[in-house]
């Protein structure tokens, strides 16, 4: 048995698995169990139905049989019971006799027709007991005697209208040898009628037995092909899904080796002639074009990264030079701002100084006059002074008109301010001359060239030409001004540039000092110290909210300004930047902290040709 | 597992299976098949004999075919209670009968009434001779009177139940079934009166010239009509195939009917719808008369 499903797997499995496609394997499957279930179904069916029928024929031909033999039996008895419905109803109504006779005869006409189908039935049915075919003759002939005997009957009856007479013909009709003798032979046939209907008995148990075991053989047969069927689907399936999937995974094994180990030496093993190998071929083919591919986008990559890396070099080497002109053009253009910043400002400062050296000059004059001239008058008004104070000792009692008059002018406070007022005047002067000789120093027109200086006068100069500034206003406090200068040896600079040094630094450190928000006195401290005997060092420090760390690296930078537009041009430390570092040689740097002020530190070499 | 020798023979089987089907539901049933008989057995309970029973029923026989699309087969009988029998045993399907027949068939074979067959002039009469010096029913008191046959409608049950509402009961007088041979018996003085339908009576007395020598005594109510009926076993829709069509082609049935000679009664009659309810009169005369056994 085991052999045999063996061989029968063996050949399934060949059968499904080389040479077929997996449509072809799934529809054999679904054929073969289909096919099965079918062909064992209609078998069991169709054996079903023919046993069934054979009992079932059988069955209602024992029926037949019994239903002809009680038929038989009842219209015997009735048909034999004629002579003694006739002795009831004779001498009676006619219409009773008559119809008592017509019973009779529709009785009798019935028994023939019976005695008729039971000849057929024998003749139809080979297995009829001879005991038919003898209860079928004898029944014939005792029919015919008895058929005679009522004949006789009703012979002697006829005309009888007498129903004693009538009934005594009868009775003794009845009990007559001959009705003896039939009711013998009719006794006999009922005997028969018996065995015979309990033959059919048992013939009739016998058939449904069959008919039942017809069923049952049908339901086995149906169920057990049902099982194979089912069997068989489950071997077909467990086949059909490994022949699909064996190869299927096979090339998902192949698929999967390739992709992590890229490895497109790999190839899948062709076994089957279905879609499968077909996938398999096309895998294959794809691992080998894969390979290919990849090995040419290697060859591809490479030259493309060599390319890069040398494009990359190019473009840096490109980038680092277009940098270069771009950092050169905008040193150049920073350089030509402030080229032309700075000869607007020398044209500004040339003009300006032309302008305060002319007005200077045409105030010196005048004030020089007017200077010069006090003297005299402070003398000739000492005279005239003492002159009156004689006339008042010589004329103690002078006329009331010049007792009114001195009265009115207060002659005594005359004679004591005058003086002073005289005094004053040449104070003033004495500033007028000092202020032109700040803007002659400031502006140094007459020492354009490098010269020797004393840099404490620069800033004095400064300083007064800021002094405005430094005055108490309505909005702001006097700010302070200490100097703590050292012993300086005269600077060879150019003078007039470093005193817009001096300007630019001071007039910032006013501008932080005019923001101060704390409530300490403002103060500039101007630092003077000769570092060495070849360096000076100027710091210029105020207690301003000092810059802010964002703003820091850049308040050197060229147009850099915190000032509001059109109060600051942002050229002032980048101008100073350049004036100290380029045409001095010198340093400028810043200290700051937010809220601790700020300190300039101008570093100057004391010989500028050395 | 079938191999293919085993499946070709329980094919085989299978076909030889339905062949055995179709030939043995090929067998005729004995009465109908679908509920519609292959062919009709007729009776006519007060004809005797095949040989009459053609010659006065043959056209319509041949009708009722046409009307029916069924062959008609006539079914002799020997007397009109012959039928009873016969219908009970299913020799019979379809009969027509007197009213008293009707009560018969219905009580002992549970016919079927299908249709009735109308007479304008079915009642009883008692005829007697013009001289006779009878001229109530009272009058016949312990007198002959020649009948028709036990149980005839309009020939026995009917005058008799006239005679007992007259007051005289059987014993009273002497009722003789002499049946076609009344007529004679009463002409010859055999007998003192003679009762019949009154359709017979107008026939023999047309055909002896009886005119003047007779008359009627008395005259009973009108008879419920003559009746067809069916074997119940023909099955209700052919039952009521048969009551529609009867009634609907009664102008093919009637000159059918009465196309032969015997039949002329029947000239003027229509074929209608009964109930059994319309025979209580003839029923109730039966339960008067003492015969009541007769139609339980």
């Amino acid at each position: 048995m085991s052999k045999s499903l063996s061989q029968l797997t063996h050949w399934l499995s060949t059968q499904l698995g080389v040479h077929r496609s997996i449509a072809k394997k799934i529809s054999v499957g679904y054929i073969l169990a289909l096919g099965t279930a079918v062909i064992g179904t209609s078998s069991g069916l169709i054996g079903g139905i023919y046993y069934a029928r054979l009992a079932r024929i059988q069955s209602q031909q024992v029926l037949h049989k019994k239903q002809l033999l009680n038929d038989f039996e009842n219209q015997l008895l009735k048909l034999e019971k004629h002579p003694l419905r006739m002795f009831a109803i004779v001498g009676e109504s006619s219409i009773w006799v008559q119809y008592e006779i017509s019973q009779y005869n529709s009785d009798l006409r019935l028994i023939e027709q019976l005695l008729n189908e039971i000849e057929q039935f024998i003749a139809s049915d080979r297995q009829a007991s001879p005991e038919f075919t003898v209860l079928l003759n004898d029944s014939k002939n005792t029919i015919a005697v008895y058929r005679q005997f009522i004949q006789d009957l009703w012979a002697q009856l006829e005309g009888v209208k007498e129903k004693q007479v009538a009934q005594e013909l009868t009775s003794a009709a009845l009990i007559s040898n001959d009705a003896n003798q039939l009711s013998t032979q009719f006794e006999k046939l009922f005997e028969k009628l018996t065995r015979l209907q309990h033959t059919a008995d048992q013939r009739y148990d016998l058939a449904t037995t069959q008919l039942e075991q017809a069923e049952q053989l049908r339901i086995i047969i149906i169920v057990l092909s049902m099982a194979i069927s089912v069997g068989l689907a489950v071997i077909l399936v467990l086949l059909t899904s490994r022949a699909i999937a064996k190869p299927i995974e096979q090339l998902t094994t192949i698929a999967r080796c390739v992709t992590q180990d890229s490895n497109f030496q790999l190839q899948a093993d062709i076994n089957t002639q279905d879609e499968v190998a077909l996938l398999a071929e096309a895998l294959n083919q794809l691992v080998r074009w894969t390979g290919q591919y990849t090995a040419e986008l290697n060859d591809a990559r490479q030259n493309l990264e060599q390319r890069v890396e040398e494009r990359t070099v190019a473009l840096q080497e490109s980038e680092a030079s277009l940098r270069q002109k771009a950092d050169a053009l905008q040193q150049t253009l920073i350089d030509l701002q402030h080229a032309q910043l700075q000869l607007v400002q020398n044209e500004k400062m040339s003009s300006l100084g032309q302008m305060v050296a002319g007005i200077a000059h045409e105030i010196n004059n005048p004030v020089s006059f007017i200077h010069g001239n006090l003297a005299h008058a402070l003398a000739y008004t000492e005279d005239i002074i003492r002159l009156l104070s004689l006339y008042q000792s010589s004329y103690p009692q002078p006329t009331a008109e010049i007792q009114e008059t001195i009265k009115d002018i207060d002659l005594p406070f005359i004679q004591d301010d005058f003086p002073k007022l005289i005094q004053s005047m040449q104070t003033g002067t004495i500033r007028i001359s000092d202020i032109v000789q700040s803007l002659r120093t400031f502006s140094r027109l007459d020492e354009a060239t490098v010269k020797q200086v004393d840099l404490h006068e620069g800033i004095d100069s400064t300083l007064v030409i800021l002094n405005n500034r430094l005055k108490k206003t309505s909005t702001s406090p006097e700010i302070k001004v200490i100097r703590h200068y050292g012993n300086l040896a005269p600077v060879e600079c150019y003078a007039g540039q470093l005193n817009q040094v001096f300007m630019n630094i001071l007039s910032n450190a006013i501008d932080s000092l005019e923001r101060k928000l704390d409530r300490s006195v403002p103060t500039i401290t101007v630092t003077t110290k000769l570092l060495d005997s070849e360096w000076v060092a100027i710091h210029i420090a105020d207690n301003g909210p000092g810059i802010a760390h964002e703003i820091y690296p850049r308040i050197f930078d060229p147009f850099f300004t915190t000032k509001a537009v059109g109060k600051g041009t942002g050229m002032g430390l980048s101008m100073s930047y350049q004036i100290v570092t380029e045409k001095h040689k010198g340093c400028l740097s810043c200290q700051s902290s937010p809220g601790q002020g700020a300190t300039f530190m101008i570093k100057l070499p004391v010989r500028l040709t050395a | 597992m079938l191999n293919r020798r085993a499946f070709l023979s329980y094919g085989l089987l299978f076909l030889g299976g339905c062949t055995a089907a179709q030939t043995t539901s090929s067998v005729s049933t004995s009465v109908s098949q679908g509920n519609r008989p292959n062919w009709l057995r007729f009776a006519v309970t007060d004809i005797s004999g095949a040989d009459e029973l053609e010659q006065d029923f043959g056209p319509f026989r041949q009708a009722l075919e046409t009307v029916l699309d069924l062959p008609i087969e006539f079914f002799p009988v020997e007397n009109f209670v012959d039928a009873v029998p016969a219908l009970l045993a299913n020799e019979l399907d379809f009969a027509m009968a007197g009213p008293s027949e009707y009560l018969l068939l219905k009580a002992r074979a549970n016919a079927v009434p299908i249709a009735g067959v109308t007479r304008s002039d079915y009642y009883s009469v008692f005829v007697t001779l013009a001289d006779s010096g009878i001229e109530t029913l009272t009058d016949l008191k312990e007198k002959k009177i020649a009948m028709w046959a036990e149980g005839a409608t309009a020939g026995h049950i009917v005058p008799t139940k006239m005679l007992l509402d007259a007051g005289l009961k059987p014993d009273a007088y002497e009722g003789i079934m002499l049946g076609a041979d009344g007529v004679d018996a009463m002409l010859s003085g055999q007998v003192d009166a003679w009762v019949t339908s009154h359709t017979r009576y107008q026939k023999i007395l047309t055909q002896r010239g009886l005119k003047d020598d007779v008359k009627i005594v008395a005259e009973g109510e009108h008879l419920p009509p003559d009746i067809f009926v069916a074997n119940p076993n023909l099955g209700e829709f052919f039952l009521a195939e048969l009551k529609s069509k009867l009634i609907a082609n009664q102008d093919i049935l009637i000159p059918a009917l009465y196309e032969s000679g015997a039949n002329q009664k029947f000239k003027e009659s229509d074929l209608i719808e009964v109930e059994d309810s319309d025979y209580q009169m003839l029923r109730d005369s039966y339960y008067a008369i003492g015969q009541g056994s007769a139609i339980e």
